[in-house]
C-alpha cells in the first residue's frame, strides 16, 4: 500500500507551502483519480512522492509497502516501485531512448538482484510495447524527448512504465495535449498494466474525458492543496456539470 | 570560471619575449591572449628522441582504410600499407599522396592564404634524420569521389618543436574523408608544431577530421590555412582529449557559395588547456557556413573558442553562424571565449551565441525518478553532451568507408 498521511510540504528556496495535510491510501490494483484546478498543488504531490528536492515535507509520513518513503532518495523510490509520469516530460539531448531505457531497467534489475537484460532481449520486449503503443521503432534511436510532440513524449512515458512495472505508478496530466487517438492509445496502455492487478495508480488529470477510458475505482478532488472531497465516478461527472466551485462548496 | 584568472597581459605573455613565437607561422601575440602558452614556453626545444618501430606499433589506433603513419614528422617505413607503398612508389606517390621534401629553410611558415600558395616550412625538428633532419612534406591529393585516409601523427618521447607538415588538396570531383589522429608515446612530453596547407577546388568536397588524444603531458600546435574556392565544401571535425596543450588553428578563405562546416568537441580536464582559434573570411556569398564548439570543462581545465568572422562587401547574403556551448562540471573550469563579427556587407545574416552551465536539475532529477543513482545519471548526461560532436565523426568513419 502507498500510504500519504497528512503530508504537508512547502517549496524549499521560499517556504511557501504548498501541500496543506494530504491523506490517501492506495493499494495494488486499484486507480485512484485525482482532480482539481491549476495550481492547487497536484503536481507538487507527484514530485515529492518521487523525492524532488525542491520541495521541503514539513510534516505527514508516507510509507510504501511498508518502507518509510520520505527517508529514501529519489532513485532509490524509484527502484523500490514508484513511478511518475510526468506531466512535463524532460528532454535529454545526446540520450538515445534505447540505451536509457535499458540503463533504467537494468539499474532496476540490479535491485532486485537480476542480471542485466541485454541488448537483444531488451530490444525485443521495448519493440513489443511500442508496437501496442503505436509508437514506431524509430523511436528506439532518437534523443528522448527531443523534438517529440507532447502526445510522442506521453507515450515514452507510458512505455517507461509498462518496461518498469512499478508497483505504485502517478501519472501527471498524462491526458493533456493529447489526441482523442492518442489518449485512447495511452488509456489502453495505462488498462493493460492494471489488468495484472499488482500496480497502484494515481492519476492526476484536469478532464473527465481520460476517466471515460480509465475507470477509476476513486475520484478525489484535491483544492488548495489537500483532498477536499473523495467518492466515486459519481463526483467526476459532477465536477463536469458544476465546476469545481459548486463541488467543493457542497 | 573566471577569465581574468588566465588571461596574460599582452606585457606578460612569455611568448613575446623569448623566440618561441619563430617556430609558429602565426605568432602574434594578440590571438595567443585567451590561451595559458606558459606549457609551450617550458616545452621549447628539447632534442627528439628516437622513436623505434615497435613502439609506434603499440600505440597505433584500430583503423580502417588506408592509413598513412607519420611518427616524429616522417613517413615511416616498415609501417605497411600506404607507407610502404609511398616507400615502393618511384615517383613518390601512392593512393593520393605524394610525399617529399621542397626545400624552404625560412623558419617561419607562409601560411596566411591571402599571400598565395607559399609553401610550407619546417617549423622544427623531425624524426629520422635527428639534428638537422628535414620535415617530410607529404601531400595528398584527391581527384576521385569517397576517398578515405587516416594519417597518424606520432610524438616521440621528447622532442620540441617538431614539425609535422601536411599539403591538401582536393581538386574538382574530389571527395575525401581524410582524419588525422595525434598519439604519442606514454608520458610523451614532445610538442608537436603541426602546418597544414589546405585547397579545396571549385566541385571539391573535404571532409576533414582531427583526433587528438596525446598522452596529457604532450603538447600539439595545429596551424593550418586553408583556401576554399567558389562552391568548395569543405568541413572539419575536430576531437580533443588529451594533451596539456593543445590548439587548433585555421585561417579560412571562402569563395562565393562554399559550404563550410567547422565542428570542435572538447574534454578538458585539470591540467589541460584546450584550444580552438578560427578565422574565416567570406570574400563572396556564403549561405551554408558555421563554426560550433562544445566543451566539457572540468577540474582546472582551460576550454578556449576564438572565432572570427570577417565577411567582405562582396560576401552578400552570407549567412553564418557560431556557437559555443559549454558544460562546467565545477567551478574550477575556465572558458575563454571570444567571437567576433567584422561585417562590410549590409545584406547579411551573421549571429554568435553562447551558453555555459552546469549539468541541468531537471534532468538530473528526471534521471533519478528513473532509478538511476546520481552518479550513474551525471555521467548519463555528460557522456550526452559530448555525444552528439563524437557521433559525428564516428558516422564519418563509417560512411566513408
Ligand atoms: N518549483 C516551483 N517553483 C515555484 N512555484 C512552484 C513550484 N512548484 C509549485 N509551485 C507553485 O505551487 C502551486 C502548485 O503548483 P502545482 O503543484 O504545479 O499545481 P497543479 O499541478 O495542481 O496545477 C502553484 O502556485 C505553483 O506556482
Ligand atoms: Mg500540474
Amino acid at each position: 500500500m502507498l500510504d500519504i498521511k497528512e503530508l504537508y510540504a512547502e517549496l524549499a528556496e521560499d517556504n511557501k507551502a504548498i501541500l496543506k495535510g494530504v491523506s490517501l491510501a492506495i493499494k495494488p490494483g486499484e486507480v485512484h483519480a485525482v482532480m482539481g484546478p491549476n495550481g492547487a498543488g497536484k503536481s507538487t504531490l507527484g514530485y515529492v512522492l518521487a523525492g524532488r528536492e525542491d520541495y521541503t515535507v514539513t510534516t505527514g509520513n508516507v510509507t510504501m509497502d511498508g518502507q518509510d518513503l520520505l527517508e529514501m532518495d529519489a532513485d532509490a523510490r524509484a527502484r523500490a516501485g514508484l513511478f511518475l509520469a510526468f506531466q512535463y516530460p524532460v528532454e535529454l539531448p545526446g540520450v538515445n531512448v534505447a540505451s536509457f531505457l535499458r540503463t533504467c531497467l537494468n539499474a532496476k534489475r540490479a535491485e532486485n538482484g537480476e542480471e542485466p537484460m541485454n541488448a537483444a532481449v531488451f530490444l525485443k520486449l521495448a519493440r513489443a510495447e511500442m508496437a501496442t503503443l503505436g509508437m514506431s521503432d524509430n523511436f528506439l534511436q532518437r534523443f528522448v524527448n527531443v523534438g517529440f510532440s507532447g502526445g510522442e513524449k506521453k507515450r515514452l512515458e507510458m512505455l517507461q512504465m509498462a518496461l518498469l512495472a512499478p508497483k505504485y505508478a502517478i501519472l501527471d496530466e498524462t491526458d493533456s495535449g493529447l489526441d482523442i487517438d492518442a489518449l485512447r492509445i495511452v488509456a489502453e496502455g495505462v488498462n493493460r498494466v492494471r489488468e495484472k492487478g499488482t500496480t497502484g495508480f494515481l492519476i492526476i488529470t484536469h478532464y473527465q474525458r481520460l476517466l471515460d477510458y480509465i475507470k477509476p475505482d476513486f475520484v478525489h478532488v484535491f483544492a488548495d492543496g489537500k483532498i477536499v472531497k473523495s467518492g466515486g465516478m459519481e463526483i467526476a461527472e459532477a465536477l463536469e456539470k458544476e465546476g469545481y466551485s459548486g463541488v467543493v462548496a457542497a | 570560471m573566471t577569465m581574468a584568472e588566465t588571461l596574460l597581459p599582452a606585457a606578460e605573455n612569455p611568448f613575446l619575449d623569448n623566440d618561441l613565437a619563430r617556430y609558429l607561422p602565426a605568432p602574434k601575440a594578440e590571438t595567443w591572449r585567451m590561451s595559458t602558452v606558459r606549457p609551450l614556453k617550458e616545452a621549447e626545444t628539447a632534442e627528439i628522441d628516437r622513436l623505434q618501430d615497435i613502439d609506434i606499433e603499440r600505440i597505433l589506433p584500430v583503423l580502417q582504410g588506408d592509413v598513412l603513419v607519420m611518427a616524429g614528422g616522417k613517413v615511416t617505413a616498415g609501417m605497411g600499407g600506404v607507407n610502404e607503398g609511398l616507400a615502393a612508389s618511384k615517383t613518390g606517390g601512392y593512393a593520393g599522396v605524394s610525399y617529399g621534401y621542397e626545400a624552404d629553410k625560412r623558419r617561419r611558415g607562409e601560411l596566411t592564404p591571402d599571400k598565395g600558395t607559399l609553401p610550407l616550412a619546417p617549423l622544427g625538428q623531425v624524426a629520422d634524420a635527428w639534428r638537422g633532419g628535414e620535415p617530410d612534406r607529404v601531400r595528398v591529393f584527391c581527384d576521385k569521389k569517397c576517398q578515405l585516409l587516416h594519417v597518424v601523427h606520432v610524438l616521440p618521447k621528447r622532442g620540441a618543436p617538431i614539425s609535422d607538415l601536411l599539403d591538401i588538396e582536393v581538386a574538382d570531383g574530389g571527395e575525401l574523408t581524410l582524419i588525422e589522429h595525434f598519439v604519442g608515446l606514454a608520458d610523451s612530453t614532445a610538442w608537436m608544431n603541426a602546418a597544414r596547407h589546405v585547397r579545396v577546388a571549385t566541385g571539391g568536397k573535404l571532409t576533414h577530421g582531427v583526433v587528438q588524444n596525446l598522452p596529457f603531458t604532450a603538447l600539439l600546435t595545429l596551424t593550418q590555412g586553408v583556401m576554399m574556392a567558389d562552391s568548395a565544401d569543405y568541413s572539419l571535425q575536430i576531437i580533443q582529449n588529451g594533451a596539456c596543450f593543445a590548439r587548433v588553428e585555421s585561417d579560412i578563405v571562402c569563395g562565393a557559395e562554399v559550404a563550410l562546416d567547422l565542428q570542435a568537441v572538447q574534454h578538458v580536464k585539470t591540467g589541460q588547456t584546450h584550444d580552438v582559434t578560427t578565422r574565416v573570411r567570406f570574400n563572396g556569398p556564403a549561405p551554408r557556413a558555421s563554426v560550433t564548439q562544445r566543451n566539457l570543462v572540468e577540474g582546472g581545465g582551460l576550454s578556449v573558442f576564438q572565432g572570427k568572422y570577417h565577411v567582405a562587401q562582396a560576401a552578400q547574403k552570407t549567412d553564418a553562424y557560431m556557437r559555443c556551448e559549454n558544460l562546467l562540471l565545477d567551478d574550477r573550469a575556465v572558458v575563454n571565449q571570444k567571437p567576433e563579427l567584422e561585417i562590410y556587407a549590409d545584406d547579411v545574416k551573421c549571429s554568435h551565441g553562447a551558453s555555459t552551465g552546469g549539468l541541468s536539475d531537471e534532468q538530473l532529477f528526471y534521471l533519478k525518478a528513473r532509478g538511476l543513482p546520481e552518479e550513474v545519471a551525471r555521467g548519463l548526461l555528460v557522456e550526452a553532451f559530448m555525444a552528439a560532436g563524437r557521433e559525428r565523426m564516428h558516422d564519418l568513419m563509417k560512411e566513408a568507408t
